[in-house]
């Protein structure tokens, strides 16, 4: 996932109540972090952003 | 010219020392019973004001379901922030009466949570998904300071038994729960794994086992930010060093969220039920035996 993707789905995340402040900071040390872990990050975004998703629509 | 210490002495205010003798200061007196009623009340009266100046429940039948869900998110901002400001004041009196008044104003922490705008209300299921994700992202985290920690160690030369004391730090940090047992945001997630950094910063100087508590605070960024110089100057670590750097900004940006929760780590090491230990040399050193070296790692 490229940094601009990951600003778009933090941007959706915080939309969506999540923690602006960890979330920029994911972003500030986004470049400087292991394939794993970035890896690891995007999948975690990812499926939250899915889940909180499918829950505003089933509200 | 009058000086501000000239203005104070003609108006006949009393100086500390005047009230309470000579040896003010020289020791930690325990004020707490007297000052945690006069907290309660102040506290309940913020609080108090704060909701009665937002009123009722404005009617909103013009607006849309957007509009209305952000006047909502408006004030519930504002009443969040009368319950910070009545959960510094209780804290911060009841828990450290040595606290200076920049410490307490602080911990209101009063500038952050409203960058982003109205707060966005969150069901219960949301909020579970949101919790669920955020502890795994802790995970990472954890990962991530865990492996610049350990190749900042290696690079110094140290031969460590792997990080006793700050990973479990971090470790608990990254659970979910401030040290207190209180609820983490995200951002608190970050800070308190962080200290782990911090404590791992200690262990430099041979301070590892922080009995006195006190040593923490006041102290983290800084240290937080040293061990991001120390990757930096070793020339081969710059991505470490800019995590460490970025966190060390992001504690700077975040005043109140790092002072409570170095109080709240300090306090439970006081209590003697964290103990980290200098597991570089296996001895215990205390802040109270090497201040001078402790000092020098924060400068």
């Amino acid at each position: 996932m490229d940094k601009s993707e990951l600003t778009q789905i933090i941007d959706q995340l915080i939309k969506l109540g999540e923690d602006a402040d960890e979330l920029h900071y994911w972003v500030d040390i986004y470049d400087d972090l292991e394939p794993e872990a970035k890896a690891a990050l995007a999948d975690n975004l990812k499926g939250e952003l899915a889940k909180l998703e499918a829950l505003k629509k089933a509200a | 010219m009058s000086t501000p210490e000239d203005e104070f002495k003609d108006s006949g205010e009393q100086t500390v020392e005047e009230v309470r003798g000579p040896e003010a200061g020289a020791e930690t007196v325990d004020y707490s019973a007297e000052l945690g009623e006069e907290a309660d009340r102040v506290a309940d009266q913020i609080e108090l004001d704060t909701n009665t100046a937002l009123g009722d429940e404005p009617k909103l039948d013009g607006l849309g379901e957007d509009d209305r869900e952000q006047v909502g998110g408006l004030r519930n901002q504002i009443k969040n922030l009368g319950r910070k400001a009545k959960g510094a004041i209780v804290e911060h009196v009841k828990g450290d009466v040595t606290s200076d008044v920049n410490d307490l104003i602080a911990g209101f922490d009063l500038g952050e949570g409203g960058e982003e705008g109205a707060e966005v209300k969150v069901g219960p299921e949301a909020q579970e998904v949101i919790n669920e994700a955020g502890a795994k992202r802790g995970g990472i985290l954890k990962g991530v300071f865990e492996g610049g920690m350990r190749s900042v160690a290696v690079s110094e030369g140290l031969n460590l038994i792997p990080f006793a004391g700050p990973a479990k730090m971090a470790a608990e940090a990254m659970a979910g729960t401030t040290w207190d047992g209180k609820k983490m945001t995200g951002g608190q997630r970050v800070v308190h794994g962080a200290l782990g950094v911090g404590l791992f910063a200690l262990d430099f100087v041979g301070a590892g086992e922080v009995a006195q508590g006190t040593i923490l605070v006041g102290r983290s960024t800084k240290l937080v930010a040293s061990v991001g110089e120390r990757a930096a100057a070793r020339g081969t670590m710059e991505g470490t060093a800019r995590i460490f750097a970025t966190t060390a900004e992001f504690m700077a940006k975040h005043p109140g969220m790092v002072h409570s929760a170095e109080t709240a780590l300090s306090k439970k090491i006081r209590t003697g039920a964290e103990k980290a230990t200098d597991y570089r040399h296996g001895r215990t050193t205390t802040a109270e035996s090497e201040p001078d070296k402790v000092d020098e790692m924060a400068a």
